[in-house]
């Protein structure tokens, strides 16, 4: 069932929501970044849902005007309606509301989309075959009793209640009660409910069957009551303390009017709205309105509808203005306008040498964050496209965290533990782990640290020589400065997860402050040897482990990162990407997106030559500027 | 000489361009070509077009002063933001957020006398009139989207950054981190704009949330901050190169602050043109349209 409807901005003001039940705003917040942000897709939702906590989110967004519509839920049941429900309130609100929005400079609108919405639901509702709501004589009595019980508000508190006609509302409101009896309208039609606290502007249509609700937004609703006017301050503030189930309040206040759950201030600012705004000469009559409302919102929908089907045939048909607009810009993009645009890119980008899927997905968010909006002054559709995928292979390749390797073991070994900070680097065969390593090493000696390498590769003869080979360069190297470094060896054909953890063991023992632990090469196809790798990460706890990719490799760089991020079971995953041969591609460094945009781990290093010192770290700019070129 | 290039066979339709008569021009007004007549309907098209976009950018040219709010995920920024905004503007409470995704700039004001006592004057009140405005322009704190606040900072509109955290610091590094990036750009553009203006670039750093009982004080949080960006400056200095310098070899890392490598302090900042104060408020307690009045009107 419905939990939760919010209208929030990209700027991160919620407009306007509707709640059933306290939804903490940090799942929202997750939603927002791991979704919308670092466009992440949980496995196994196909990017249609997202899962978090006990919740289910569904969203749609509006980019014309950067609104995000966000429906949270409980449960998948029963709500098959969700996606036309987001989808009607999307064109509901923004036909309403669309104006205020294009105002520069504003945060919040005037908006009492509450009454809306809930003829929405339960239109949605009945179609999807639950209790008809029916006005019956009770209602229109309740009306009238209003006045006297719920006092504060003077105008309007609707009639909208329902059944329990002693509106007693301290009772109703306090307690996210439900009668008992109608379990089943109650579930079905959460929406009616919140009409008790809510409700004043306008009667209330939604449903009225005698569900009642269960109003959840009522232990901040009663303390308002009761302090009246005046309160109103203090009481905001005094919600807030428990801040994570109030925003449903805060909410209301951006929006007077609004809300679920308004309280006695803002009863004579409503009445205005009504008679002003909306509303026209419609009178507050709780029985006809609901009628006219429903009329009204069908009425919108339609129109919206049709100007949608309207811009899809226009903008072929446009001709010459069509091609004019898009020399002089200002023109609303739609999915045609785009699919020219969007072609060319991918192919550019396959061109660089970003693997098709990774280039198709690519240019698929950014197609989906363009249509609707409008183009600006004297851009065309081309330059257009152009900055965003530009934008979104910035924020691809940008990380969360910033990565600062020396700073992170100095906090490490300043700890109490006298654990080494552990780094491993994994990959398929031949892509450069054991150059890379000694890059790394040469890096962490220059900056006097104690260094272990572990030589877990004991499955590919000459692994361990090499290693060796490579160790005594560097000893070389960096005596002079103080450096130190080691081999920790035990040969072939033992099991490297455990030859891992004894280095680890010996490092502590001895005082390093790093083991750099190379292991096996593997094909990312290969599920034997894959599938030690978990056994390997819960045996050697590395702090860091990075995957060398080839710059070079092509389309399979996707598959490569996604199994090797796979791998290390559910708790553990990659920390980074070190992609090496840079040096040998040019601008061709699409292998940089595929696997940063399979994953969303970020790259740390890059490779770019045979020497020790040829180890750098990613410029975003700059590959920006190369990818593109 | 090349204006006379154009020879009448090659156009035969278009009238000579230099040395026609009056009659061979009105003759080839009333015999318009294809040509012709598409260049005058695109510059008739264009024309109100231009104009607009020339107006347009006069006042773009014109924008209010700006106050640039920065800071990471959940600091407070939007909330901070639109509490200013509502406590001067509109009246209305402030609506409840969540993390942002695209900037916004919002309208402010304060009093051109910067009383304090400037909040308990009605919005009627004739005085209200000298009220300064300027722009509070919010970024999101998300680390992906970061460029878009860092890469405004040396935007001339841009009198004054404010960095938001939330006092309780619960992530130390990952703050430092970010100030340490405002702290450099800032610094580029002291050490660039230098000869022009001698005016220090501000910085406020807003411990927010204090009402929160895990709150540190405003003094413990810089003390916090800058022992970080003393390890921090350091392992930087240290780091890898990144790909770009490539051509030049071994080229010298930026230095936060002014020389040496002692520990790092915010007021060494000044000897690079960057001014920084650090004040704790809450925006719960509705106290920072005070607490930033001071900074936002001395840098006015
Ligand atoms: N207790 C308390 N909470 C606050 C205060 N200021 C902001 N908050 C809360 O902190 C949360 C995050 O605030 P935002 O303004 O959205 O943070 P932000 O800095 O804009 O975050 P991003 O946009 O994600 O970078 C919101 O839930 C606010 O209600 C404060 O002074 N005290
Ligand atoms: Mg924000």
């Amino acid at each position: 069932m419905l939990v939760k409807f919010l209208i929030i901005t990209t700027s991160g003001i919620l407009l306007w929501s509707k709640k059933y039940a306290p939804v903490n705003p940090s799942v929202v917040n997750s939603f927002i970044s791991d979704v919308l942000i670092e466009e992440r897709v949980q496995p196994g939702t196909d990017g249609k849902y997202y899962k978090k906590d006990s919740y289910m989110l569904k969203w749609t967004t509006a980019n014309d005007f950067g609104l995000i519509f966000i429906a949270v839920y409980q449960s998948l049941l029963q709500l098959t309606w969700i996606d036309e429900l987001l989808d009607t309130v999307k064109k509901l609100f923004t036909t309403l509301y669309g104006e205020q929005l294009k105002k520069p400079h504003t945060a919040t609108i005037e908006c009492h989309f509450d009454d809306y919405f809930n003829s929405r639901i339960s239109e949605l509702e009945r179609k999807a075959g639950g209790p008809r709501p029916i006005i019956s004589a009770p209602v229109i009595e309740q009306a009238k009793d209003d006045g006297k019980w719920d006092a504060p508000p003077p105008p309007p508190i609707p009639g909208i209640l329902k059944a329990p006609p002693r509106p007693g509302s301290p009772a109703i409101a306090n307690s996210a009660l439900m009668r008992p009896g109608t379990p089943e309208s109650r579930s079905k039609s959460p929406a009616p409910a919140s009409h008790l606290l809510a409700g004043t502007r306008r009667p209330a249509r939604g449903r009225r069957g005698g569900n009642s609700a269960h109003a959840s937004s009522g232990e901040e609703k009663s303390p308002a009551r009761n302090s009246k006017k005046g309160g109103k301050k203090l009481r905001k503030w005094d919600a807030d303390g428990n801040a994570d189930e109030e925003d449903g309040a805060v909410l209301d206040y951006s929006a007077p009017g609004v809300s679920t759950d308004e309280d006695t201030d803002h009863g004579s600012r409503k009445m205005d709205y009504i008679e002003q705004k909306e509303w026209g000469t419609k009178t507050s009559k709780g029985e006809f309105v609901l009628k006219d409302l429903d009329m009204e919102v069908n009425q919108i929908l339609k129109e919206a509808e049709e100007k949608d089907r309207a811009s899809n045939t226009a903008s072929s048909g446009y001709g010459a203005f069509g091609f004019f607009r898009n020399i002089v810009g200002g023109k609303t993009l739609t999915k045609a306008d785009l699919e020219k645009a969007m072609t060319a890119m991918q192919e550019h980008l396959s061109k660089k040498n970003v693997a098709r899927e990774a280039a198709v997905q690519v240019t698929e968010s950014v197609e989906k964050s363009l249509i609707g909006q409008k183009t600006g002054s004297f851009q065309s559709i081309e330059a257009t496209v152009k900055a965003a995928v530009e934008a979104s292979l910035r924020k691809i390749l940008t990380p969360t965290n910033s990565l600062d390797l020396l700073r992170e073991i100095q906090t490490k070994r300043s700890g109490s533990s006298k654990r080494p900070y552990v780094i491993s680097i994994v990959g398929v065969n031949g892509v450069g782990k054991s150059t890379n390593l000694s890059k790394i090493c040469f890096f962490l000696l220059q900056n006097k640290f104690k260094v272990l390498i572990a030589a877990c590769d004991t499955f590919r003869s000459g692994a361990v020589e090499q290693l060796r080979v490579h160790a005594r360069n560097l000893k070389e190297l960096s005596e002079r400065e103080g450096g130190v470094v080691e081999l920790y060896e035990k040969g072939y054909g033992k099991d490297a997860a455990n030859i891992a953890k004894d280095a680890v063991a010996f490092g502590e023992a001895e005082g390093f402050d790093v083991v750099l632990i190379d292991t096996a090469g593997r094909r990312h196809n290969d599920q034997r040897l894959m599938s030690s790798l978990e056994k390997f990460a819960k045996f050697a706890e590395p702090d860091k482990i990075l995957m060398v990719g080839e710059a070079l490799v092509g389309t399979d760089s996707v598959q490569q990162a996604r199994n090797f991020n796979a791998a290390f079971g559910n708790a553990r995953t990659l920390d980074g990407f070190i992609i090496s041969k840079c040096d040998t591609v040019g601008d061709m460094i699409g292998t940089l997106i595929s696997m940063v945009f399979a994953t969303g781990i970020p790259v740390v290093f890059l490779g770019t030559g045979q020497n020790y010192q040829d180890l750098r770290t990613l410029n975003i700019a700059w590959a920006v500027k190369l990818l593109m070129s | 000489m090349e204006s006379s290039l154009p020879s009448p066979d090659a156009t035969p339709l278009l009238p000579p361009p230099g040395g026609a008569d009056l009659s061979s021009l009105m003759a080839s007004f009333f015999n318009p070509s294809l040509p012709v007549l598409i260049v005058t309907v695109i510059v008739i098209f264009l024309t109100p077009l231009l104009i607009h976009t020339l107006i347009f950018r006069s006042r773009a040219a014109t924008t209010l002063p700006t106050f640039l709010l920065v800071g990471p995920v959940g600091g407070g920024k939007t909330s901070l933001m639109t509490a200013f905004e509502s406590e001067t503007e509109s009246g209305k409470p402030p609506p409840d957020t969540r993390t942002s995704q695209s900037p916004l700039s919002l309208e402010c004001s304060i009093s051109a006398a910067i009383a304090g006592t400037s909040k308990y004057r009605s919005a009627n009140d004739p005085s209200m009139k000298s009220y300064l405005k300027f722009l509070l322009s919010d970024t999101p704190g998300h680390g992906k989207l970061r460029h878009l606040a860092l890469s405004q900072i040396s935007s001339p509109v841009i009198r004054g950054v404010i960095f938001v955290l939330d006092s309780s610091l619960t992530d130390i590094r990952g703050t430092a981190e970010y100030l340490y990036d405002v702290l450099l750009a800032m610094q580029k553009v002291a050490s660039a704009s230098g000869a022009t203006s001698s005016q220090p670039k501000r910085l406020l750093i807003a411990c927010n949330k204090s009402d929160v009982f895990t709150a540190l004080p405003a003094g413990k949080i810089q003390k916090l901050l800058e022992e970080e960006i003393t390890k921090m400056r350091v392992s930087r200095s240290k780091g890898i190169l990144d790909v770009e310098d490539d051509g030049e070899g071994n080229e010298e890392k930026e230095w936060l602050g002014e020389g040496g490598e002692g520990p790092f302090e915010f007021k060494a900042m000044e000897e690079v043109g960057v001014e920084v104060e650090v004040k704790g408020g809450s925006v719960e307690k509705k106290d920072w349209k005070e607490k930033l009045s001071a900074f936002i009107g001395g840098c006015l």
